[in-house]
Order: C-alpha cells, then sequence, then structure tokens
C-alpha cells in the first residue's frame, strides 16, 4: 500500500463526505449540543437554524480579561457566571436569560456613547482643521486618505483620551477615523447597523438552504457577488483596465542609481542576527530568535530560553507564562533587548489544554465539541534582568492569531475572527451586555461600532489593534475588516490587506490600504487590479505609493504586469504583457527599482525602471535555466537568488541552486556566480518562509535548510555560504543530520558573536565561525 | 441552474451543458486543482472533467452533481500527478502525498489495494470522526486546501489545524492496521 493507493482511494469515498466538505462554514463558534437538547432543537427549530443562526454567547473571557475596565467586566462576569449555570444545567447554549435581564439596563448607553465618540471624532476635525498646517502638512491634505492618516497622534490620540475619560458611559476599543474605505467598505453607523447586515445575511442563507437543502456551496470562499459587488467589482476593473500601457524602453542605463536595502538595526551592529524581514524598521515575529545572549525558542508549545552567553548552548530554561496570559500553543515571539513578546493563542478555559503534548496525546478528547471561541494572547516579560524575564502584562484580542508586526515598542497584532449573529431581537442584541457577547473584542473591550468595516458579505473578518508592549492593556486602536480571508502586507507607513476575488471568470486582486502612524490606524484607499500577487514580495510601499506584481493564472497564457498606484490606490503607471505564458516567482523592489523573476522552463531575471510613476519601464533582462524563488539584496550592485537549477529542455529539477546577480548595470545583468547544489531539494525556507533565510551581508553568510538526497534517504542539512567576487560561493557549513527529523524543517540559522547557531524545537547545535576561510567546526556540548 | 437542469442539458446532448457546468462550478473545480497541481495543469484537469461529463452523462445520472464532477475533476489531478512524477516534473505544490505517506501502516502489504473498498473503509472512518476533524481532514486530503486556508475557512489557528490533521492520521494508520493492511 503506497500514499496514492490512499489518493486513489479517497476518490471513492461517499458523496455526501464529499459535500459535506465544500459546504459553506459555520463560522467557528461551534454549538454545544447535548443529545437531548439537540433533539428538541432540530424539532423545534429546524435544522437550518442550527447551520446557520443558533450561537452561543461570548465566553471565553479570563480573569485577566477582566481586571481592567469595570464597565465591560461587570458584563463579563455576569456573563460568565451564566455561563457556569448553564454549563451546570447542562443546556443548550444559548445567551443566558439571567445576563439578559441584567443587560437590558444599559441598553440606552449605546447610541449616547457613539454619539458622544462622533462628537468627540468632530470636535477634534475642526481642531485640526483650524491648525496652522505646515508644508507636509498641505501635501498631505490633498488626498483624502492621507487625511486619515494625518488624524495619527492629534486627533484620535484626544478622542482616544476622552473616551477613556467619559464617566459611566461605555467604553469600546478603536478610534473612530474615516468613514470610507473604498467605495465597498465602510464604517458602521452603530450596533444596529452590523446587526441588521449579519441578520440580512443570514436569511439569505435560509432562503438558500430552503430552496435546496442538499446542493454544496463552496463560495464563500472566494464571496458570492451581490449585484451590488459585481456592479462595483466591475466599475474597479473598469478602471484599473483603462491604464496607461508603459511607454517605450527608456535610454539604456540613465538615471537608475542603485540603492540597497539591509535590515541591520543595533542589534546586527551588537553582532547578533535578526529575523529576515519584509519592511525595514517592521519588525516580525518568528519562532526562533536572538538578542545575543540567550536563543529563545518556541517549543513543545511554550517558550525555552537558552544561554549562549559563554558562545555555545548553556542552561535551558522554560518561560513560566502567568495563568492570566496562559496559552494552549504559542506561535511566535519577539525579543528585542529589552523586552520578549510571547505570542499565542487558547481555547476556553474550561477546555484548555496544558502543553501541545496533552492535544496530541489527549486521543479520545475532541477539542472541537465545544464552543471554540479562540482568543490571541500577547505576553510581555521585560528582559532587563538578565536570565530572569519578569512578567509585566498581557494582551488578549478575539480570534485565532493571524500575523503581527512590531514598530518601536508599539504591537500591531491581527487575529482572525467573526461576528456572528445573536439569537435575539436586535434591540435585545444592542444592550451593553449582549454586545460583549457577539461584538469582537481587544482586552475585553468590544470593537467600537465605527471601528468595524462592513461591505456586501459578512462572512468572517481581521480585527488589527495596536498596542504598546510595555502596557499591553491599553489598546490604543482597533479596527475590523469583514473580509474572508486576506494576506497582509505592512509597510512603514501603511499596512495592506488584499485579497484575490473571481467575477464572471477573471481573476483580480481587492487591496484595502490601512494607514498607520504611532499606533492608530485609519481606513486609506481601497483598489482592485487584475491578476494575482503571487510572491509575497512582489507588493511593496515606497513613499506612500505601492507597486505591485501581478499575474494571471491563464493557462496557456499566463500575463505579468507590473502597476504603480499612488497614495490613493489610483493607478498612475503600469507596464503589460511581461514573460508572456510565464509566471512571476520571486521580485524585489530596490529604490526605483523592481527585480523580478518569471519562470517556465527558463528563468528571466527582469529589471524595470519605477522612478517616473507614469511610465515605469523595462530595461533589462537576463536569461539562464533554472529559477529563483527568493531575492535579497546584497550590496548596492549584487542580488542574491536562491532557487532551483533545472533542465531547461525537460523542465528537471537539478537542486538548489544560488546565483549572484550583477546588477550594478541594470539594463545587462549578469550572472556574476552561480552555484548548484546537485541533489539538494528545497524547503519552506526556499519556498516560502522567507524568516527561515538568514542574510547577512555585513557577516557576509546567508544561510537555509535543505532536503539533501545521501544515499536512499532524503537528510535535512542546513546550509551556510559567503560569497565574493573572487571565489563566488564558499561553503561554510553543510550540517547533515543523521537521520529524518520533521522538526529541522523548521529551523533557524543564528549568529551572535563568533558562534553560529542551528536551532529548531528541540536542538541547537552551535560552530565556530572561526575567522579565516574554513569551513566552521561543530563546539561540542 | 439547478443540477436536475444541467443534468438533463446533457442528457438532450445539449452542449450549453458545458457552458452551465463550467458557469456553476468551473472555479470551485479549478481552485481545488490548483492546490495540487499547476494552473496549467489544474485548467487541463478541468477541461478532462467536462469531457468526461460530456462522454458519461448519460448513461450517468449523478445524484449530486458536484460531488460526482469533484471526483472526477481529482481523479484526473492524481492521474496528472502521477504522470509527473513519473517524468519527474515537481508539478506537485502540495506536499499533500507526502503527508498522507503518515498514515501508511509501518509495515505495509504490497498486495495491489482495491482502491473502491479502500473508499469504503476511508467513507466508514471518516464518518466516525467528530465533524470538525472531519471537514480537516477533507478539507486537506480531498480538496488539497492549504493548512492556512482552511485555517482561514474555520476561523481557527493553523497549529490548531496541524495538531488535528496530525491526530487524524495517526488514528487513520491505526485503524489501518487493524483492518489487514499491514502484513
Amino acid at each position: 500500500m503506497t500514499e496514492k493507493d490512499l489518493m486513489e482511494g479517497l476518490n471513492h469515498i461517499e458523496d455526501s463526505l464529499i459535500e459535506e466538505a465544500a459546504a459553506p462554514v459555520r463560522h467557528r463558534r461551534f454549538l454545544r449540543l447535548p443529545a437531548a437538547a439537540a433533539a428538541v432543537l432540530v424539532l423545534g427549530a429546524g435544522i437550518y437554524a442550527a447551520a446557520f443562526g443558533l450561537f452561543p454567547p461570548h465566553k471565553n473571557m479570563s480573569s485577566g480579561d477582566q481586571v481592567l475596565m469595570k464597565e465591560s467586566s461587570a458584563g463579563e462576569e455576569a456573563d460568565m457566571a451564566a455561563y457556569e449555570a448553564d454549563q451546570a444545567d447542562d443546556d443548550v447554549d444559548l445567551i443566558p436569560e439571567a445576563a439578559m435581564q441584567e443587560a437590558a439596563a444599559g441598553e440606552a448607553a449605546v447610541p449616547e456613547a457613539e454619539e458622544w465618540e462622533e462628537a468627540a471624532f468632530q470636535e477634534a476635525e475642526a481642531q485640526e482643521e483650524a491648525a496652522e498646517p505646515d508644508a507636509g502638512d498641505m501635501k498631505e491634505a490633498a488626498a483624502p486618505e492621507t487625511e486619515a492618516a494625518a488624524l495619527t497622534g492629534k486627533i484620535a490620540q484626544q478622542s482616544a483620551a476622552k473616551t477613556l475619560e467619559k464617566d459611566g458611559g461605555p467604553v469600546r476599543a478603536g478610534i473612530a477615523g474615516r468613514k470610507e474605505l473604498g467605495e465597498d467598505y465602510h464604517a458602521a453607523a452603530d450596533y444596529g447597523e452590523i446587526y441588521d447586515l449579519l441578520k440580512a445575511e443570514r436569511d439569505a442563507r435560509e432562503e438558500q438552504f430552503t430552496d435546496s437543502i442538499a446542493a454544496p456551496e463552496d463560495l464563500a470562499v472566494t464571496g458570492t457577488v451581490s449585484t451590488t459587488g459585481t456592479e462595483a467589482a466591475a466599475e474597479d476593473l473598469a478602471v484599473m483596465g483603462t491604464a496607461p500601457a508603459a511607454a517605450a524602453a527608456k535610454e539604456a542605463g540613465t538615471g537608475a542609481e542603485v540603492s540597497t536595502v539591509t535590515y541591520a538595526g543595533n542589534e546586527e551592529a551588537a553582532g547578533y542576527s535578526v529575523t529576515n524581514v519584509m519592511t525595514e524598521g517592521v519588525d516580525e515575529s518568528d519562532i526562533i530568535r536572538t538578542d545575543g545572549k540567550y536563543i529563545y525558542r518556541v517549543s513543545r508549545g511554550g517558550v525555552s530560553m537558552t544561554d549562549i552567553r559563554d558562545g555555545k548552548p548553556g542552561e535551558t530554561i522554560t518561560l513560566d507564562i502567568p495563568e492570566e496570559a496562559a496559552m494552549d500553543t504559542v506561535e511566535e515571539l519577539y525579543v528585542d533587548g529589552s523586552s520578549l513578546v510571547v505570542l499565542g493563542w487558547r481555547l476556553p478555559q474550561q477546555e484548555s489544554f496544558s502543553t501541545w503534548d496533552d492535544v496530541l496525546q489527549d486521543e479520545e478528547a475532541d477539542i472541537w465539541t465545544e464552543p471554540s471561541y479562540t482568543q490571541t494572547i500577547a505576553a510581555v516579560f521585560d528582559l532587563t534582568e538578565e536570565g530572569s524575564p519578569v512578567y509585566t502584562g498581557f494582551a488578549s484580542q478575539d480570534g485565532s492569531y493571524y500575523t503581527s508586526r512590531k514598530v518601536g515598542d508599539m504591537l500591531y497584532l491581527f487575529t482572525r475572527c467573526g461576528i456572528t449573529l445573536p439569537v435575539l431581537e436586535k434591540k435585545d442584541a444592542l444592550t451593553e451586555e449582549a454586545l460583549n457577547n457577539w461584538i469582537p473584542k481587544v482586552n475585553g473591550i468590544p470593537v467600537a461600532a465605527d471601528c468595524i468595516y462592513l461591505t456586501e458579505k459578512a462572512e468572517s473578518g481581521i480585527l488589527v489593534s495596536s498596542l504598546r508592549i510595555p502596557s499591553p492593556r491599553e489598546t490604543v486602536d482597533a479596527k475590523f475588516l469583514f473580509t474572508w480571508w486576506a494576506e497582509t502586507y505592512v509597510g512603514s507607513k501603511a499596512m495592506y490587506l488584499y485579497y484575490e476575488k473571481y467575477l464572471e471568470g477573471t481573476e483580480f486582486t481587492r487591496i484595502l490600504k490601512l494607514p498607520y502612524e504611532d499606533g492608530l490606524i485609519s481606513a486609506g484607499a481601497a483598489a482592485a487590479v487584475p491578476g494575482g500577487i503571487r510572491d509575497r514580495f512582489a507588493i511593496q510601499e515606497a513613499d506612500g505609493c505601492l507597486r505591485v506584481l501581478t499575474t494571471d493564472w491563464g493557462v496557456e497564457d499566463a500575463r505579468n504586469r507590473l502597476i504603480l498606484l499612488d497614495e490613493n490606490l489610483k493607478e498612475t503607471g503600469r507596464i503589460e504583457d511581461i514573460a508572456h505564458g510565464e509566471v512571476v516567482y520571486a521580485a524585489r523592489y530596490i529604490g526605483d527599482l523592481a527585480y523580478f523573476v518569471t519562470y517556465r522552463n527558463t528563468d528571466p531575471l527582469f529589471a524595470a525602471d519605477l522612478s517616473d510613476p507614469s511610465n515605469p519601464v523595462l530595461l533589462g533582462e537576463l536569461e539562464i535555466s533554472g529559477f529563483s524563488e527568493y531575492l535579497h539584496p546584497w550590496d548596492k550592485t549584487h542580488l542574491l537568488g536562491i532557487g532551483y537549477e533545472t533542465d531547461p529542455e525537460t523542465g528537471d529539477f537539478r537542486g538548489v541552486k544560488l546565483t549572484m546577480f550583477d546588477i550594478s548595470d541594470p539594463v545587462n545583468i549578469l550572472a556574476e556566480s552561480v552555484r548548484v547544489l546537485e541533489g539538494d531539494q528545497g524547503s519552506s525556507a526556499i519556498d516560502w518562509n522567507y524568516k527561515a533565510i538568514l542574510v547577512s551581508p555585513e557577516k557576509n553568510l546567508f544561510g537555509f535548510m535543505t532536503w539533501r538526497q545521501t544515499g536512499t534517504d532524503m537528510l535535512p542539512c542546513y546550509n551556510v555560504f559567503s560569497w565574493d567576487g573572487k571565489d563566488g560561493f564558499i561553503e561554510k557549513l553543510r550540517n547533515i543530520r543523521k537521520g529524518y527529523d520533521e522538526l529541522y524543517e523548521e529551523c533557524r540559522g543564528l549568529y551572535a558573536g563568533n558562534t553560529f547557531y542551528v536551532a529548531d524545537e528541540a536542538h541547537i547545535y552551535a560552530f565556530n565561525m572561526g575567522d579565516g576561510g574554513k569551513a566552521w567546526d561543530l563546539i561540542p556540548q | 441552474m439547478e443540477d436536475l437542469e444541467i443534468i438533463e442539458l446533457y442528457w438532450k446532448r445539449d452542449e450549453s451543458a458545458i457552458d452551465e457546468t463550467a458557469a456553476k462550478y468551473g472555479e470551485r473545480l479549478l481552485r481545488m486543482g490548483k492546490n495540487m497541481v499547476t494552473p496549467e495543469d489544474a485548467e487541463e484537469c478541468v477541461n478532462d472533467t467536462y469531457l468526461a461529463a460530456w462522454n458519461q452523462i448519460p448513461p450517468t445520472r449523478p445524484s449530486c452533481l458536484f460531488a460526482w464532477l469533484a471526483k472526477v475533476c481529482r481523479n484526473a489531478i492524481c492521474h496528472r500527478i502521477s504522470w509527473m512524477q513519473a517524468k519527474k516534473r515537481n508539478a506537485v505544490t502540495m506536499p499533500l502525498e507526502e503527508e498522507l505517506a503518515e498514515c501508511l501502516p509501518s509495515s505495509t502489504t504490497e498486495e495491489e489495494v482495491d482502491a473502491r473498498e479502500l473508499g469504503r473503509f476511508l467513507s466508514v472512518f471518516l464518518e466516525g470522526l467528530p465533524r470538525e476533524k472531519r471537514l480537516f481532514f477533507m478539507r486537506r486530503y480531498w480538496f488539497g486546501d492549504s493548512i492556512a486556508d482552511i485555517a482561514g475557512r474555520f476561523g481557527v489557528g493553523e497549529s490548531k489545524v496541524k495538531v488535528t490533521l496530525h491526530r487524524t492520521r495517526e488514528q487513520l494508520k491505526r485503524e489501518l492496521e487493524k483492518e489487514g493492511y499491514a502484513q
């Protein structure tokens, strides 16, 4: 029996299983239904109600969540108490009646508070308008989206402060800003509008369900485009489709000064490696990091710290995370020398697992039968005292951890969560306690209605908040957007959510821009560009403007284009029909130049000059065998490519390929050095996980993991190379593990002082980097 | 258009049946294909599916058109993967088979496996799983969704998806051994 047999066997399973898996998802809030209660429910309300309408209250509040705001903690306590009673009765999960009665008193507070917040916003806005703008402000004021950005640190901060000072009124997370986000999104006027949207959605589903109870529907992934949505999308396409074509080629080699990108910060200057990130100055969390003194690892669901102050791995301790910030699983972490931020998630406390192993070993437990209100946690530790991290606090945010960024001491936390229609009449759903049960919360506080952006669909969404790391319980801002799925790119001035949609078989990418500054997150512009973004580095912000490389997924006539968008995401120029029939595999923008790799059987590396936003021009192209999956600026005149070598005739893979491109003349790009690691196969590092690649031109080294064919075995191998113009790529380390080890796929290479470490969840190997050209020696432990 | 109406078009040998099929299910089939093979191959597999539908309906009258089409399409994808692997072309974009290899009993029989019989066994196994486990497994190994897509679809963390899939694979491995797929 082989895995192919299993694949084929799956082709013969019952149709009902396929239908079930293809059906739309009722989001994440699963009913906990004892058999008797379920029977009553089914008989009384019909099957479809269970499928679409009835959701339990939100009751994942930890004790830690209840310490900050009295206004919200009362509701949470009532909710928790009601839940315990609910548990004791082993009853169907509905909004507890007792809690609802208590909640009724707070009903009138909602509009009052919103009116107050709106007034505060308007007042602040008036102050801003009255202020004497300087030259920089004048420039920004020209664009409506940048007006929103200009609120940062000024108006909205005042509004936030007033919100927190308001006596007796409900406290909300998030600061109201611009109402519109492109044509398709707008901030909710109040919670009632959100309720109405969810109810309309639910009613439509019921109707669909009633019409065709067995019809499999999987439209949720791409979204069933409503009439309104279709028209809007068509308009988007029409706008983007009329972009000016690229003008004639620019005079060769003129004016294209090549700048370089380096991510060397204070850490590298201090002699230790940092995580490879997309945007300089915007840090990204990872599973393994170092501060030069310790190696911090996400390990077996927790965090371990290994002392490396002696230049080799010493004592390892497990981080003690207090109960209030307890996580079922740690996902990633930040360490910046003075603080450690641990990011993870937890399920409701009554069903939490203490370790990863518990989950794996608990064979009989069904972790999904309980309501799964995943909550993301950011626990903060002070690292001032070496070897003794001091817990200083935590932040909580509804939803499962998606990604995060850290700029200075500001943490931007992205979670995926939905908003589910409560099983209440509208007036009851808008009471303060009821809102606590169905509106997503940051630090236990519901997101303000006018920070929730609605579109035609209300399936699921992304919640982004900003939290100051020294005081994580104080939410600076929060925004929620309904969007089924979106990739995230965070530039230095704005964060962008983008996702693919289809309209009558045509693929396009919708981009939503959220400018940010010092924790304030504004609603910016939105756009739709044809095709899909194939590489994480194919989108980049530069001076507030955006560049994207997109590819149509067409079969025989794949088309690539490079589109330039201004601050308002209006197209200023594009290059069309690049590498007809090929697909973008890797991209990198360096200053006003774009480099990108397309591939079919050979690898053209293109260079394009973007210095004139209205007239981007292809400058040069180099065609060699194979292709690069990852590009990294090495110095002002060189670009490192890591990818694969292939047979140009057959396309057969031959191994991992390293290429150093000479880009001193973008018109005449050269492959200065090439090395093929024959027999090596790629890894997640090469294919998609840029954070698993270490690149340090300052140290003249780069490292990544491959799978190496050794005899009949495929063994994990960590590779480190240096490069110089004379000798090309010089092997410094080829650390091949003796046996198959899946953990090694997620290893990281780090250095501190003169020691290089290869670390995974369970192991750390140390190597003396020496001071010459020799390969490195393993340091015995 | 309702499935029954589309099937009726096939029975009437009306070529618009293919257009209607493509309009209603083409995107979903293509997405499933792209999860497992290159976009180019996925497109071919979907076209093969339309051709199979034209050739097999009639006499076939699928009770659920999408499930029927998806099976045909997935079968085409599996064959395409086998062909590409035989040609040593790295066409597979998802390591599904490698993951499924974890389900194989440590000492497996070399006898030819009856795919239909295995399909029946897998149906029983999957139907016995908690719903969410079953859905994760199906989305991953039937529709080829990425871990991230599954996490997004169900609004849970990727780690949760990985843990659940890991447990399900281990469970399937034990059940396969019990069922006699081991020597």
